[in-house]
């Protein structure tokens, strides 16, 4: 059967990977394809059976589950099965197709495919359920409360977090949601160690011995990559380009599979944009385009968006009004069977075809000017016409837009229609746009290699000077060329999110790894350097999703090095 | 208990003398039995078998002279057994043995001959056969009788306090009552907030009370009472446990939110999910956080966890507000509960009309179904109490009520009358002229049953109020540009078509079994009847209770009935379950088995089968104990005992012998032997006769309590006494009364076919049947099949068969 597949997160998938991309809890959330009932019995699948799923880069065999889909449309949550299934080829943007993928589903007898079948590993791995228990609560007499933490984790950089700690250690969550909680209360789980991979083992070594072996590997390559970033404090963000700079380096960040193609259409159009606190107090109209925040961005609607009383918007939720454009239907948007009303999250759902955003947003573009356009993506042409008009009359819009514009075909093409339509409803009213960022200080590795080389990513130094080509010095490309001969991975698993072709070179390279916890990138790297969690286990400065600066505090003592001690001293090697 | 132990043969009775006299009793039962049956020739029939000195009849045995004659004859005639051939033991077996204890006689030398249900009420016209099956059936009761012995009850004590499943008003009124009367009544409700349909009607007939202003007071009364442990958004998942001394296991699912919640309703809205209310049947939404609605009790909120983004901004205004109430992290638990009654009131479900695609439901936005309509209708209700349509939030200019949407129709499978749509429909009607006089009101009807109180008035008030009543519903319904409505079908009352639109429909939808009718009556050991619906232990003289002791029903989930015969019945069900808890104690039927010691081999296979462990088995000493208070009386243990070393006191291997080999004194090849379970296959067959469902004569019923008693020995007597063939029966598969004992007699009989088939004889000979209490029609279906076996079983084929199971002519206890 000829499906239609879309990647994408979901909030058992954030919970999980912060257990352990090795732990079953991870492999239960991701090795999994949401389809439509009635497609599973035209296939002659029962819920958890499992099915193949190929396309031209590959295939995998995980377990069925029914989901609120159309029929034809096959959703995988990211990690390392859907990546199996998504190519290389970036079509000179740097972001490869994670969404909207031609698959073909077939029924199997075949167990499911394991994490040691997808990747490369050095070393099989074991997939066990996690087994330590969660940490009892303390006696109400030993608790005491930690306010105002930051949480490093989403875009959102929540400033509000409150902590249950006892005895230094952190043992709950008061405020946060439960992807927050789940990184707090675990942050001392299957924490990296020391180690070089020697004869094909890893060993653990002394700290030094790798941080030598990590510079002896720069230093003697030709062509090195220097990748990830966004989960770490800005800090560490400027030392990385220090070393690039040093090395003669290609640096890219994880934006190039996120955001990259946002960057590019604003360096093309421009943006109309706005801090989040200017939409907590003055947007009357809310617009989430191809994003799902109630899994991705939990808090975004309680804090900025949706529920929160403002100085213009003093009735909370009752003054906004809450529009979801999106493929399918997702927590954030439900349409009732019945009484055809939109539920959960937005007030009114408009389902586009699977790749026809950039159709839908022109013909918003046209409607504005007063054309008529008829159905365009899916979408009845009254559906346009109310919806124009509703933006074109609301005091302050704004529009979210994620992943769902730049993953899908025509990537920045998409988001530069969007950025147009904003920049057309400024002659009617104020009207702003904001991407909603990922990893939490993703916006900051943009802002922080803009105003050190003048490009946010993609940026090769091998020349004395930054050139910037998205599509050529962008990591996925990079690899998937087999281009670079070595790579420095800080605070990112490209193992558990690149196209399997990209992951194989990476683990034909040298390989080095800065990360506090172990990952699947872990798995296929030569040198592993445990490093403090920003925002738990050291300061640092990250950037929210509207690029606002935020202070993160030390929540724990810890004996780990932050990243920017890290590189420093990496740096010192690679100096001498 | 039995003075002496059981031997072989010597069946002392413990009267005066050594002499058996049985006094044989034949009921007329007006003409019931003597239309089809010679009863005097059955009477006289009865004087010359062994042991009878008296052989009577009676117009009815069970009226007052009647049971006098017997208590006289007792006394006067020194009668120490009683037969009294009539209607089924399962109705007048009580009456009958307390008639005896009046005079003195234990009450266990008393046996029935069921020659109504079984006998005149299933062979209608076949007056000669049915005469001769009825002496059959008074031979076998005397045979068995004269091997009774006296037995004394164990006594147990009844726990005061009741268990109460499902909060609707029926469950409130017994819980109320119980309470009010003294007794502990733990309330437990699958939902949030206790208050059941009644609480989602906007108003009640025949008054036009405003529904939940009547219920709020006994909901917040059943709240605060003292007596009543309330358990909402819970589930019953285990019982154990017989009359008096139940142990419920309840699953309290987590409402997330502690009980000092004040329902301040901050948390609701800032929660940013919004999901439709059940409650409101999806037509408003709801907060993930919520109340269901404003009176519920109790009031705390509750979270929603299938809808919850786990934001936690609950949490956060809750514990800034300085009530901190809100935990995430609540998981849920498991509370066990001893009880000595139970009254189920689990309600029932409404029939969803989406199948019924002439009608458009789920098609067309302005067709809605009654209870879709009461929210509309109600003040509470997500339009305020305006009637506005879907499609376009306009009020209907007028208003079409489809009557019997899934009643009275075999097309839905629910071929009953739901009884309360046609009152509902009539108040709705009234509802609507109260509110919008200028509205027009059809109502499409097959019959207006208006049959209780002050509901002909009411009925009679619609009709001047101008409603118009059409009998004859539409065939299909249109849907017109604009959202209206067109409705076609044939006024059968004049004969002629009619064509009508109009602006909403209204699908008046019956009632059905609730969803979870299943799992209660698994868990309970009750029993159905055919439309789903629990079935009592006697539909005119106990109404309230159900077969297994103990356990009494309340509201909907007996039978579809308005409020007031809810709360009426719910009432009943209390005091029913007071006389029990008042006398606090129980007297535990003698059924249970007795071990001879010296027989005894220590196998330990009668507490390997025993459903409720009621035999502890020592494997060093290789000694069995019987729990007494424990055992249930099934009776597997006394089937699977290789020694006989269990004597299953009143169905003793020796009486159900006599019982064979009476039953088959004269013309064995011409008949069938049933072995019947006294909870549903014999109760299948009491239906049969009931529903008068005709069946050839040659069947010759054996009852006991369950199929798990039925040995191999008893079929191998069987045909070696000649029968033609042998219908072993029981309940369904995992509707066992004594857990899943009759598992066992499938084993049973699967290993006898296995052994007719090595001894080359035909297997189809011995038929294993599972019959409810309900399948009156599949019994009389399965003896007509079984039938057409005995007419065409050969004698070389029966001379085999007795002779292969000669060995088990001998032997006994």
């Amino acid at each position: 059967m000829r499906c239609m597949l879309n990647t994408g997160r979901t909030v058992g998938q954030g919970i999980a990977l912060e257990v352990g991309k090795t732990s079953s809890e991870y492999y239960e959330e991701v090795a999994v394809a949401f389809m439509n009932g009635d497609d599973m019995d035209d296939l002659g699948i029962t819920e958890n059976a499992p099915v193949k799923i190929t396309t031209g880069s590959g295939s995998v065999v995980v377990r069925a589950s029914k989901g609120q889909l159309d029929r034809g449309n096959v959703f995988i949550p990211v990690g390392p099965w859907a990546n199996a299934l998504i190519g290389g080829d970036t079509g000179g943007t740097g972001m490869p197709r994670f969404k909207g993928v031609w698959i073909e589903l077939s029924k199997t007898e075949d167990g499911p495919t394991t994490l040691n079948d997808l990747l490369p590993f050095k070393e099989k791995i074991a997939q066990a359920p996690d087994q330590t228990p969660p940490p009892p609560l303390p006696p109400e007499d030993e608790r005491s409360i930690m306010t105002d933490v930051v949480c490093p984790f989403c875009g959102c950089l929540c400033d509000d977090v409150e902590l249950v700690m006892c005895k230094g250690m952190v043992r709950d969550m008061e405020v946060g949601c439960d992807i927050a909680r789940s990184r707090f209360v675990n942050w001392d789980r299957d924490r990296a160690k020391p180690a070089v991979r020697k004869k094909g083992k890893l060993v653990d070594v002394p700290l030094d011995e790798a941080l030598d072996k990590a510079a002896e590997i720069l230093k003697s390559a030709d062509f090195p990559l220097i990748y990830g970033l966004s989960s770490t404090e800005s800090d560490a963000q400027r030392r990385a380009i220090e070393l690039a700079e040093l090395l003669g380096a290609t640096i890219d960040n994880t934006s190039s599979v996120c955001h990259g193609p946002t960057v590019m259409a604003a360096q093309d159009v421009g943006v109309s944009k706005c801090t989040l606190g200017e939409v907590r107090n003055r947007a009357d109209l809310v617009v989430y385009w191809g994003c799902n925040p109630a899994e991705a961005h939990i808090r975004h609607i309680t804090r900025y968006s949706g529920t929160p009383e403002g100085m213009f918007t003093t009735e909370g939720r009752k003054d906004r009004t809450i529009v979801h454009v999106d493929v399918r239907e997702t927590k954030t948007s439900q349409v009732d069977s019945r009484w055809k009303y939109t539920y959960r999250l937005a007030d009114q759902f408009i389902k586009v075809r699977q790749g026809q955003d950039y159709e839908l947003l022109s013909a918003l573009r046209a409607t504005l000017k007063g054309h008529d356009v008829g159905d365009v993506g899916g979408v009845p042409a009254s559906t346009i016409k109310e919806l124009a008009e509703r933006m074109k009359s609301c005091k302050f819009g704004i529009i979210f837009f994620g992943l769902g514009l730049t993953m899908s075909a025509g990537r920045h093409m998409n988001v530069n229609a969007a950025l147009r339509l904003v920049r057309d409803l400024n002659d009617h009213t104020k009207f702003t746009i904001l991407p909603m960022r990922g990893h939490y200080n993703v916006t900051g590795i943009n802002t922080v290699m803009t105003w050190i080389t003048g490009y946010p990513f993609a940026v090769n130094l091998s020349r004395g000077y930054p050139v910037y080509n998205p599509g050529e010095f962008s990591a996925v490309d990079m690899l998937t060329r087999k281009e670079c001969d070595a790579a420095l991975i800080i605070s990112s698993d490209p193992a558990a999110h690149f196209p399997r072709e990209a992951v194989e070179h990476l683990a034909n390279i040298p390989t080095i790894i800065i990360d506090p916890k172990h990952n699947l990138t872990s798995s296929i790297a030569d040198v592993l350097i445990p490093s403090a969690i920003a925002g738990i286990e050291c300061e640092g400065t990250a950037y929210r999703m509207d690029g606002i600066p935020i202070r993160l505090r030390k929540v724990v003592e810890s004996d780990q090095l932050p990243d920017k001690v890290v590189l420093e001293k990496i740096i010192e090697r690679v100096r001498s | 208990m039995a003075k002496g132990k059981a031997s072989k043969k010597t069946s002392e009775p413990s009267s005066d003398d050594n002499e058996i006299r049985v006094g044989v009793f034949v009921c007329h039962c007006g003409l019931n039995i003597a239309g089809s049956v010679d009863v005097e020739g059955v009477a006289k029939f009865a004087s010359t078998l062994p042991n009878v000195v008296v052989a009577k009849t009676n117009r009815y045995c069970c009226s007052d002279p009647g049971q006098d004659e017997i208590r006289t004859d007792i006394k006067e005639e020194k009668l120490n057994r009683v037969v009294v051939a009539s209607c089924t033991p399962r109705l007048h077996e009580p009456t009958f043995r307390k008639a005896c204890e009046a005079a003195g006689l234990n009450k266990y030398l008393f046996e029935m001959a069921n020659i109504r249900d079984h006998c005149s009420w299933v062979h209608l016209y076949e007056k000669e056969k049915g005469t001769q099956k009825a002496k059959d059936l008074v031979r076998m009761a005397v045979a068995k009788v004269s091997l009774l012995r006296p037995q004394v009850e164990l006594e147990v004590p009844v726990i005061r306090k009741t268990l109460i499943v499902g909060g609707g008003v029926a469950g409130l009124q017994a819980a109320l009552d119980l309470a009010d009367t003294g007794y502990k009544v733990y309330l437990v409700e699958k939902e949030p907030s206790i208050g059941g349909r009644m609480a989602q009607i906007d108003k009640t007939f025949p008054t036009l009370d405003c529904s939940i202003c009547i219920l709020a007071p006994v909901m917040s009364d059943v709240g605060r009472h003292p007596n009543i442990e309330l358990m909402a958004n819970s589930e019953v998942v285990d019982v154990k446990g017989y009359i008096g001394n139940f142990t419920a296991t309840v699953l309290k699912r987590p409402r997330y939110v502690v009980e000092e919640c004040k329902a301040c309703g901050d948390c609701a809205k800032v929660c940013p999910v919004q999901v439709p209310n059940k409650f409101d049947t999806g037509f408003a939404p709801r907060k993930a956080i919520y109340t269901p609605f404003a009176q519920a009790v109790p009031s705390t909120f509750i979270v929603d966890m299938d809808s919850c983004i786990r934001c936690h901004e609950c949490v956060r205004v809750c514990k800034a507000s300085g009530a901190g109430v809100i935990d995430l992290r609540q998981e849920p638990e498991k509370v066990e509960l001893d009880v000595g009654t139970v009254i189920i009131a689990t309600g029932a479900d409404v029939y969803d009309p989406s199948p019924l695609k002439m009608y458009g439901y789920g098609r067309f936005p302005n067709v809605l179904t009654s209870l879709e309509f009461e929210r509309l209708i109600n003040a509470g209700g997500p339009s305020g109490g305006h009637l506005i349509r879907p499609s376009d939030r306009a009020i209907p200019e007028s208003v079409a009520f489809v009557q019997c949407v899934g009643s009275r129709s075999e097309k839905c499978g629910l071929p009953y009358c739901s009884s309360v749509c046609c009152m509902n429909s009539i108040k709705d009607a009234l509802l609507i002229k109260e509110h919008w006089p200028d509205t027009k009101i059809y109502v499409f009807f097959v019959d207006m049953r208006c049959f209780g109180k002050g509901y002909e008035d009411l009925f009679r008030r619609a009709k001047a109020a101008g409603v118009i009543f059409i009998r004859g519903l539409p065939a299909e319904i249109f849907e017109r540009k604009g959202g209206d409505l067109r409705l076609v079908g044939e006024n059968t009352l004049q004969k002629e078509l009619y064509q009508i639109d109009t602006g909403m429909v209204i699908l008046s939808i019956g009632l059905k079994p609730g969803e979870d009718a299943d799992k209660i009556q698994r868990l309970f050991n009750l029993s159905r009847t055919a439309d789903g619906f629990f079935m009592e232990a006697h539909p005119q003289l106990r109404p309230v209770d159900a077969p297994t002791g103990g356990i009494f029903f309340a509201g909907t989930a007996e039978s579809p009935k308005a409020i007031k015969d809810s709360v009426t019945q719910a009432s009943a069900a209390a005091a029913r379950a007071s006389i029990l808890m008042a006398k606090g104690k129980v007297k535990v039927e003698a059924i249970t088995p007795k071990l001879i010691d010296e027989k005894c081999i220590g196998c330990g296979l009668c507490a390997k089968v025993c459903p409720y462990n009621a035999i502890a088995f020592d494997k060093k000493t290789k000694k069995i104990t019987i729990i007494e208070a424990a055992c249930h009386g099934c009776g597997t243990c006394g089937a699977e005992c290789p020694s006989a070393a269990l004597v299953m006191r009143h169905f003793t291997d020796e009486q159900i012998f006599s019982q064979i080999d009476a039953a088959t004194a004269e013309d064995a090849d011409k008949k069938i032997l049933a072995f019947c379970c006294n909870w549903c296959s014999y109760a299948g067959a009491d239906f049969a006769g009931v529903s008068r469902m005709q069946y050839p004569t040659s069947v010759r019923i054996i009852r006991m309590m369950c199929s798990g008693r039925m040995a191999k020995k008893f079929i191998e007597r069987a045909f070696a006494r000649g029968v033609a063939t042998v219908l072993v029966s029981g309940c369904h598969i995992g509707d066992c009364h004594y857990i899943d004992a009759n598992h066992y007699a499938k084993k049973r009989v699967e290993r006898f076919w296995k052994r007719m088939d090595k001894l080359g004889l035909d297997k189809n000979r011995l038929h294993l049947g599972w019959f409810s209490a309900a399948e009156g029609q599949m019994f009389a279906d399965t003896i007509e099949q079984m039938h057409t076996i005995v007419e065409n079983v050969t004698k070389e084929e029966l001379d085999k068969t007795k002779k292969a199971f000669e060995k088990a002519l001998g032997g006994g206890d």
